[in-house]
């Protein structure tokens, strides 16, 4: 009936980190980073880079955006440096990462927002409605599927999704990243994944 | 129990809490003695598993086949660049010396402000107390030429400044100041003949 963690490890979408790298820890990192060591920060960047291009591709559901995005939550980082105060726990940088990709990205929504607003008021009088500019053609089946299921969740569910499964980060991290109630985050991601599912079907 | 455990308000919160590992050890234990008797919760647990695992394949498949938004390379290579950028900057900013700090000392207003009401009061007094016998043309006039001493006024002191010098109980020093006096009086009549009044009055 139970779970073993190595189980879980297995069938992860992110693989555990190398020991190698993860020898110095993200905290020391930013610590060298901020005393000027720039390679401490490029280690950081190939550390968290992969997942966190992949989440805010999922989360937009756009390549372009995801890019974007992704430049802009490292400026972030560097920006508010001085403020990142290490916690007890091991996922302290992770978690304020995800914090600021999940913003940023709010940032974007909110500001592509009134952009779509007045972009349907112009729909309304030229009745031209182009293809998604994310959409691929040479994509499959099952995987434009899982776009347009993902879609269809709330900005909320999206985000505790993505984030619990491309950042790693436990549902306490993630409850505090989104800043809601555990429950409330267990909530949404208990209704996303029955969602996705049945989208997927 | 732990007190994460005790907060989770229903089934759904602990069964997802256990299925993605994040119980403690204690709590995952109470949970496998719950599922052992719960029949409805252990048909939940399944259909959670379930779902969770076809959504995680399908996030790894479409990850699989569908790239990175950029080639990971060009992302890490931007991402690097502006830590460069900023490492930099931060550099120069700590090599240039800080901005020297304008010291405002406020106390020194109202200093200034006493000394100046102290010096304009001393003036004052100077003028008022201590201006010696003003000169008078009346007198002049109707009496015999006066002696030239009290028209080139000999200082003298007023009762206040005396009463101030005795407040120091200084009555040698008063002796001397008003000798002092005396021989600067002297010497205006000595060294200014043509001021004096005796020549004016003939």
């Amino acid at each position: 009936m139970t779970v073993g963690l190595d189980a879980m490890t297995d069938t992860m979408l992110l693989k555990p980190e190398p020991s190698a790298e993860s020898a110095v820890s993200d905290e020391a990192l930013v610590e060298l980073l901020r005393a000027g060591d720039s390679q401490a920060g490029q280690a950081l960047v190939g550390r968290h880079s992969e997942p966190l291009l992949r989440y805010l591709q999922r989360l937009t559901g756009s390549a372009q955006q995801a890019e974007d995005l992704h430049q802009q939550t490292w400026l972030g980082v560097l920006e508010h440096l001085d403020k990142f105060r290490p916690q007890a726990h091991g996922s302290a940088f992770k978690a304020w990462l995800f914090r600021i990709a999940t913003n940023k990205a709010n940032d974007q929504w909110r500001a592509r927002g009134r952009e779509e607003t007045a972009r349907q008021g112009l729909r309304l009088v030229t009745e031209e409605v182009g293809p998604d500019a994310s959409f691929r053609m040479d994509a499959s089946e099952q995987e434009n599927k899982l776009r347009r299921a993902i879609g269809q969740l709330s900005e909320q569910q999206r985000a505790v999704v993505l984030l619990r499964y491309y950042s790693n980060l436990k549902f306490v991290d993630i409850a505090e990243t989104l800043g809601c109630p555990l429950n409330t985050a267990l909530g949404r991601m208990h209704k996303a994944i029955q969602k996705l599912k049945s989208l997927m079907e | 129990m732990t007190a994460n455990f005790e907060k989770l308000e229903n089934n759904e919160a602990i069964l997802l809490m256990y299925v993605f590992d994040e119980l403690s050890a204690e709590d995952r234990a109470d949970v496998d003695r719950l599922l052992l008797t719960d029949r409805g919760m252990c048909a939940q647990l399944e259909e959670l598993r379930a779902s969770e695992q076809a959504v995680r394949e399908a996030l790894q498949a479409a990850d699989r086949e569908e790239p990175t938004p950029v080639p990971l390379a060009m992302a890490q290579r931007q991402a690097d660049r502006l830590i460069s950028q900023w490492s930099l900057r931060r550099l120069n900013e700590s090599a240039e010396p800080p901005p020297t700090k304008r010291h405002h000392y406020l106390w020194l207003y109202p200093l200034g402000a006493a000394a100046a009401i102290l010096i304009g009061g001393l003036v004052f007094w100077g003028f008022h107390d201590g201006g010696g016998v003003a000169y008078d043309p009346s007198n002049v006039a109707q009496n015999a030429a006066p002696d030239s001493q009290e028209f080139f006024p000999r200082p003298v002191l007023s009762d206040v400044q005396v009463a101030f010098l005795r407040s120091f109980d200084t009555g040698d020093e008063l002796q001397d100041v008003e000798q002092q006096l005396q021989v600067i009086a002297d010497r205006r009549e000595d060294y200014s003949p043509v001021l004096s009044f005796d020549g004016l009055a003939r």
